[in-house]
């Protein structure tokens, strides 16, 4: 089976040459296959986030290899990692960053927009992606105005817009209820099922529980263990 | 020594980009020795971004260099009023050996600055940067030119006296036709109908996409343009069969005319060099950037002749 990320020899060193200066993601080797649920576990600080960053194509490396999807993600320049994220990738974010000021309706349409898709495919397609993750009545509500698990559900339908090929989930469950959370799995289970591959930054239990071939990835201190 | 605001403020400005110039050599020289995108190595990630900054920091550079010249043309008519016997920018650049120089090397650096600007554009297109190494060596281009530029800036000058009279475009240009020095031992109506010619072969090679016989045809418009306006069409211009000069053309009394006929002039150059050049090193079409430079080479001979035309109508014969 084809690998979706591969990384070799990957480091990352916040403000380098400073005093400040942090070596956040040590050495890091590892791969996910396609179709693979994949969950990223490790404390809090330990650099989780950071390495679903560098995937992303949102921060880059200080040295090593990385590739997603066969492409050099690392390297490209940010014009092409936007355009990148835009057609591969999913990404839910610890902190949902949802536009605060716009509707749970405009907040998943946006990833559309540079598109150039028409509006009334985009709203269909919105609109199926709500009534998925259950938050169709909520969908002229302004993102400001939700609970926890409401801006998270929304943040999981915009990450779904593109019909992204890997999702990447930074605690996807950190700020929701047991029966929420059950939600949530559910709904990336769903999609794993029909092929998308999902990586999951987590110290969350319920992962394990809930998910029998879950393949675990444990980062300690910046390192794979 | 010659002295006004906008003199320091153009050196300011000239000296702040050579500064430029000056502080990012060494991420270029590390660049043109040591890139190789596809090692993972923390030399080439840090390369990466210095090509980012360099990039960032030439484009804004290079955009004022472009924006810089017109202003130079406009500060040497300005000077013409504190030098005695100057009346335009003929009798500043002509107070010493080195202002003709000066201009002539501010027009190559203009042409290798907006190649380098279109050649930035087209590898921020693509996603492995691959003509990295022709915009450095570009870069090292420009750079002795602008060191060069500077220093014959200095000269240039501080070595304007303003107190020896100058000569101005009445002697440099208006001297009877034994004096004229125009190319190729051709007389005045025979670099006009060469003049013309050319046009019609930058047009041609342009429809039948003969590029590079466009872009030669380009240059060689380009200088027989400077005799076709410094003796024929100016004197249409100033409606003066004796004044002949290409400075005057950008006083307010002719209403700026000198910014669009030089402006398009040797935009339509530039375009055609640039096409020529971006096509060769990078697998773009370039046919729009040939495209402007038709147009512009255009608007040149357009408005030149639209001046004779007029003067004609309105008076019945020639000058
Ligand atoms: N921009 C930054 N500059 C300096 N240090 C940073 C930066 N971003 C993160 N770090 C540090 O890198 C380490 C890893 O941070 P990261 O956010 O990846 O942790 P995490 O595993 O996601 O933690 P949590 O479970 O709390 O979200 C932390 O010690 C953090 O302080
Ligand atoms: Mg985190």
């Amino acid at each position: 089976m084809t690998n979706v990320i591969e990384i070799e020899n990957l480091n990352l060193t916040f403000s380098p040459n400073t005093p400040q200066e942090f070596h956040a993601l040590k050495n890091i080797s590892l791969s996910v296959k396609e179709g693979e649920f994949c969950i990223l576990k490790g404390v809090s600080g330990s650099g989780k986030s950071t390495l679903l960053s560098v995937m992303g194509a949102l921060l880059k490396p200080t040295s090593g290899k990385l590739e997603v999807f066969s492409s050099p993600v690392s390297k490209m320049p940010d014009f092409h990692a936007s355009t990148f994220r835009r057609e591969h990738l999913g990404f839910i974010f610890q902190n949902f960053n949802l536009f605060d000021e716009f509707t749970v309706l405009e907040n998943v349409q946006t990833a559309l927009v540079p598109t150039n898709a028409p509006v009334a495919h985009m709203q269909t397609r919105a609109l199926a992606l709500l009534s998925m993750v259950n938050l169709e009545k909520k969908k002229d509500t302004t993102a400001r105005n939700l609970s926890g698990g409401e801006k998270q559900r929304c943040a999981i339908a915009r990450a779904l817009i593109n019909n992204p090929k890997l999702i990447l989930a930074d605690e996807p469950t950190a700020n929701l209820d047991r029966k929420n959370s059950e939600n949530v799995i559910e709904i990336l289970t769903k999609l794993n099922s029909q092929g998308t591959t999902v990586l999951v930054a987590t110290h969350d239990e319920i992962f394990e529980q809930m998910i029998p071939d879950l393949k675990v990835i444990h980062i300690k201190e910046g390192a794979i263990v | 020594m010659i002295f006004s605001k906008s003199l320091v403020a153009f050196l300011f400005v000239e000296a702040t980009i050579g500064l430029l110039f000056i502080f990012s050599f060494y991420f270029a020289y590390m660049i043109l020795t040591r890139w190789n995108f596809n090692s993972p190595s923390k030399l080439q990630y840090t390369l990466e971004k210095r090509d980012y900054f360099v990039s960032l920091i030439l484009y804004f550079a290079l955009s004022t260099k472009v924006v810089l010249l017109p202003f130079f043309i406009n500060l040497l008519n300005s000077l013409s009023e504190k030098l005695p016997g100057a009346m335009c920018a003929a009798g500043v650049v002509s107070a010493n050996e080195y202002g003709q120089i000066l201009l002539t090397l501010k027009v190559v650096i203009i042409f290798i600055s907006g190649t380098w600007l279109i050649l930035n554009a087209k590898d921020k297109l693509e996603v492995n940067l691959p003509y990295i190494k022709p915009r450095y060596y570009l870069y090292l281009a420009l750079f002795s030119l602008i060191l060069l530029e500077l220093l014959i800036e200095y000269l240039y000058f501080t070595n304007i006296s303003t107190e020896e009279v100058v000569l101005c475009c009445s002697a440099l240009y208006g001297m009877s036709s034994a004096g004229l020095t125009l190319p190729f031992g051709l007389d005045i109506y025979g670099v006009l109908s060469l003049f013309y010619a050319t046009w019609v072969l930058l047009f041609l090679s342009y429809i039948k996409k003969y590029l590079l016989i466009n872009t030669i045809a380009n240059i060689f418009y380009l200088v027989l343009s400077f005799y076709a306006l410094t003796y024929f069409f100016s004197t249409y211009v100033y409606e003066l069969p004796t004044h002949k000069c290409p400075y005057c053309l950008f006083q307010k009394e002719y209403y700026y005319v000198g910014y669009l006929l030089w402006g398009s002039l040797i935009g339509g150059s530039f375009y055609s060099i640039a096409g020529f050049a971006v096509a060769k090193i990078t697998k773009f079409k370039t046919d729009y950037l040939y495209r402007n430079s038709l147009i512009l080479d255009t608007i040149f001979i357009a408005v030149c002749t639209l001046y004779v035309v007029a003067y004609y109508l309105k008076n019945g014969v020639f000058l």
